[in-house]
Order: C-alpha cells, then structure tokens, then sequence
C-alpha cells in the first residue's frame, strides 16, 4: 500500500512539476521569447486597420515614420516598424502611435517621448477643455515587448486590446 | 417750298466751308513749326539729369526740374505704376476742368508716354487744370508746359500711395509704391514652397498639420498646441508651461523656428490672448515676433488674421468676441504694414454675412464655437497656397 502511495505521490509530483512547466511559461524570461516571435510576425499596419474598421474611423490622416520625428523625436532609427495616424472627428486631432523599436534600449526612448507628448497634452488640456482633459488623464503610453504604444482618443482601451490582442 | 430747299442748302455749305476753313487752320497751327522761343532755363527750369528707379528698377521716367523739385506728367507715371499697388487711371472731366485720377485702376497707355522733354518751349504757365484724386481735389503745384501738366512728386505721392526718397550718392530719385501687407492672390504654389515655413499657433492651427506634404503644406514644422498664447510664448518653459514641442522637446517658439531653420513664418494668434486687451495682446504679438526676427532675421512673416467665434459661441464675453477679434486683426494689419510683415486675411475664409463664424466650418458648435473642423481646414490651407509672396 505504501509503495502504491509512493508511485502515486510520484506521479502527482510529476504532474504538478509538468503543470508548473506549463505554467512557467508566463515567466519574464519565457514569455519574451514566446512574445517576441509573436512581434516577429507582427504587422502594425493590419492593426491599424483592424483599428480603423473595428472602430468605424472614417477621418484619419496616415503619419508617415520620418514625421514622428518632428512631431514626438522619435528617431527612425529606433524602430523596426510603426502605424501611426491622426482621427479627425473632434475639435481636436486624436493620436495614435505605434512603434515597434529596435530593442530594449530604443523602447525606452520611444516610450519617453510618447510619455513627453502625453504630458504635454494633458498640460495643454488642463485648464482649457475638461473634456479632453479627462480623456488624456485616461490614456496611458504602453509597452509590450518592443512595441510601444499611445491612444489618445476616448476609445484608448478598444484600440489597446486590438493590439495586445494581434500581439498574442 | 423750293426757295426753303435753297436756303437750307446754301446754310449747310457755308457751314461745311467754315468746317473745312476752320480745320485747316488748325493743321496749319499744328504743322507749321513755329520756333521755340522761351528758353527753360531763364525760368529756373531745366530736364531733370536724377536717374529715376521705381520700386528698385530703374526707369526712364523724363521729369523738368523746377525750382529745386521734380515734376513729373501724370501719364509718364501712370504707365510707370501700372501694375503695381500704386496703380492709378487717368479721365479729363472737361465740365469741371478737372484731371481724374482713379487708384487702382489699370492705366491704358496712350503711346506718347515717357517722350523726350525739351530744354525750350513755346508756352508755359501755372496748370489751370484742377486734380481730383478718387473724388477728392488735391492741392498740387503743376505747371502746364506745351499743353501737357506736370506735377510736383511730392505733392502727389501720398495721395498716390507713392514713397519718394532722394539718392545723394546716386544722385537719384526712389520711388516706391507704399507697402500693402495684404498679400494678393497668386497661383497656387507647389507643396515643397512650404518646406522652409513653420506655422505657428493654438489649437485653431493644429488641423494644418494634417495637410502636409502633397495634402498642401510639404514639409513645413508645425509648432502649435492646444491652449498656446502670445503670453505663454514669450513665458519660460516649464513643466507646467504650454509650449509647442518640435522633434519631441518642449522649446520656446523662436527656439523651434530657429532649430527647423524656417524662412517663413506663419502665426495665427489672438484668441487666448484677446483677454488681456486688443492693444496689449498686439503689443505683446510684436514683441514675440521680434524675438523670432532676432534668432531667424531672414524670416519672412506671415501674420494670419484669427477666425471668428460663432455669433452663438459660449465663449465670447465681453473682452473676447467677435468685434474685439476684428479690432485685434486691424491691429495687426496695421503692424504688417509698418514692420512691413504679410498679411494673410484667413478670417475673410470663414465669416458669415454677420461676421461670424460660419456654422458648417465649425466643429464644435456646441461646446466652444470658435475651432474650425478638418474638413472646413481645406479652405484655409487653398487660401495659403494661393496666397504667397
């Protein structure tokens, strides 16, 4: 009967180790691989467009990779790929900027100068339009993986899971 | 019956012969070459030897010098003008005796203009002709000399529209037509004229940057933010401050020009600074472009007159609405034209029969009604590139 226990309790062990393996796989260190060869595949232009249907956009404006350095200092040298484009349906232009960056390195910098651009509206918005201003309070600048992003528009968080979504 | 027939008869041939007599003693006026017998110069008059330029060109304008001043033939100057701001038709109202002069009206040259002068004359006397300006007479000193006036410059000049300096190292007289800042319709300029622009200005401008490249505006800068002012622009940056970013960094407007190396200039403010009082604001405007003239002095500047609010807007007050932006934009107008900036009437786009802000170019109607949608931006950027210098 002990012996029985013990090769049950083996296979348990076993099992809960092979579980854990599974598991493990949501680890940093797996998960970016798993994440980055999801990138590889990535193309920021379909999610763009899946942006752009999903949500019905009819007025946009495309911005092309060499003007995200005027308008945020992004250099095109940090990015591998980007979609980027401007919504014109409000009093304002709504922005979204994605950019896959080169490397770990070239994110942060890419993600500093969205987090500069966000606080820049936010500033720009405060004591003007309270509208907005609650809005860009909303937005954040994200990061996953290599691909940086900012949605600023009232519909942030559809756009954001469209992309998590394209990434897994 | 037939005595009547005989009588009209003859009282028409006699007529017909005074006619015929009276012409040709007038040709023989005209033709017989009588001598030239008043010498100019007994008179203090003599053939101006001042080479004349109008508008930095030279011209051969002739002109008499009398008593020390230069007298010009309206004709002369009229075809020198034409085309230019300071053009001007000529008409002769027999009636009232009058040469009538009507500015900004092409002149049709006669083909005698800019003739020879000559140092003798056969008649001269102080012109009996009265010259009425655009309805107004002008008192003028002229002379008529062989039956053609001619008119002291610098009597004329501001009725003319005319500044008329004198070269003493050239020995020579500048005319030139007084500075519109209104810049006139021109044909459409290519995209990549706007390469070297920066536009400048508040949340109305940030739909511009929409246009760039082949939309319009090829690769201008466009350093605007939402909530930017005239004051915010001349304050430091800060954290907390409201400045455009250009290449991702925060700088003082003038920084920015500088750093994108921009040779034109547009601005369009006004409606976040109104607030402080037209004369201030517009105070303030200059002393900003001036610290952009001071880092890009061979900037060309382009003031864009600001857009009406609605006539409903939530926004206007007593300090900010529709009169105190047209007060504001005269007032710059009259900047232009003493700093000798452009002036691109931008508003003129946008206004309704009341002066308003025209409801289908508005996108917020019911929050602001003051910005103009994206859509309704195209007239504006048409306006830009048919509107250079």
């Amino acid at each position: 009967m002990k012996k029985l226990c013990v090769i049950a309790l083996t296979f348990v062990l076993l099992f809960c180790a092979c579980g854990k393996n599974d598991a493990g796989s949501s680890s940093p260190g797996n998960s970016g691989t798993q994440t980055e060869s999801a990138i590889e595949a990535l193309s920021l232009a379909n999610v763009q467009e899946e942006i752009i249907s999903s949500l019905k956009i009819t007025e946009y404006t495309d911005i092309s990779p060499e003007r995200l350095l005027d308008l945020y200092g992004i250099d095109t040298a940090d990015m591998s790929q980007s979609a980027s484009f401007t919504i014109m349906s409000g009093a304002y232009p709504y922005e979204v900027v994605m950019v896959q960056a080169v490397d770990k390195a070239a994110a942060g910098r890419v993600s500093e100068k969205l987090q500069a651009r966000l606080a820049d509206l936010q500033n720009q918005y405060k004591d003007y339009d309270a509208e907005s201003y609650k809005m860009a309070q909303e937005c954040t600048v994200d990061t996953d993986g290599l691909v940086v992003s900012l949605f600023l528009s009232p519909d942030h968080g559809k756009m954001h899971e469209i992309l998590t979504s394209a990434i897994s | 019956m037939q005595n009547q027939r005989i009588k009209a008869a003859a009282i028409a041939l006699c007529v017909l012969a005074l006619i015929t007599a009276a012409k040709i003693n007038s040709a023989k006026t005209d033709t017989e070459s009588k001598p030239k017998d008043i010498q100019l110069s007994s008179l203090g008059i003599s053939v101006s030897n001042q080479d004349v330029e109008f508008n930095g060109a030279p011209s051969d304008i002739p002109a008499y010098n009398i008593k020390g001043s230069n007298y010009f033939k309206l004709r002369d100057l009229a075809k020198l003008f034409n085309g230019s701001t300071a053009q001007f038709s000529i008409s002769a109202d027999d009636k009232i005796h009058s040469i009538c002069i009507s500015k900004g009206n092409a002149y049709t040259e006669r083909g005698d203009e800019m003739s020879g002068l000559s140092e003798t004359a056969l008649s001269i006397g102080e012109s009996p002709w009265k010259l009425i300006v655009d309805g107004s007479e002008l008192t003028a000193s002229a002379y008529s000399i062989d039956g053609s006036n001619y008119y002291k410059i610098r009597d004329i000049n501001n009725a003319l529209g005319v500044d008329v300096e004198y070269n003493k190292e050239k020995n020579s007289i500048e005319l030139s037509s007084e500075y519109d800042p209104v810049v006139p319709e021109s044909a459409a300029a290519d995209p990549s004229w706007f390469d070297d622009a920066a536009f400048c200005g508040d949340s109305l401008s940030t739909w511009l940057q929409n246009y760039a490249g082949d939309a319009g505006l090829g690769n201008a800068a466009f350093l605007t933010a939402t909530s930017f002012g005239i004051v915010n622009a001349l304050g430091p940056v800060t954290e907390s401050s409201v400045h455009p970013s250009y290449q991702g960094s925060k700088m003082l407007l003038e920084d920015a020009i500088a750093l994108k190396g921009a040779k034109k200039v547009y601005l369009m403010f006004g409606i976040n600074d109104i607030d402080y009082g037209v004369d201030e604001a517009a105070k303030y405007y200059v002393e900003l472009i001036n610290k952009i003239l001071a880092k890009s002095p061979e900037a060309q500047i382009y003031i864009e007159s600001a857009t009406p609010m609605l006539n409903t807007s939530k926004r206007a007050t007593y300090k900010l609405n529709n009169e105190t932006i047209r007060a504001f934009n005269e007032k710059m107008r009259y900047y232009c034209k003493e700093y000798k900036w452009n002036y691109l009437d931008i508003a003129s786009v946008y206004a309704d029969e009341f002066g308003g802000l025209k409801a289908d170019a508005c996108s917020d109607a019911e929050t602001m009604g003051l910005h103009i949608s994206f859509g309704a931006t195209a007239k504006w950027v048409d306006y830009l590139r048919t509107h250079t210098r």
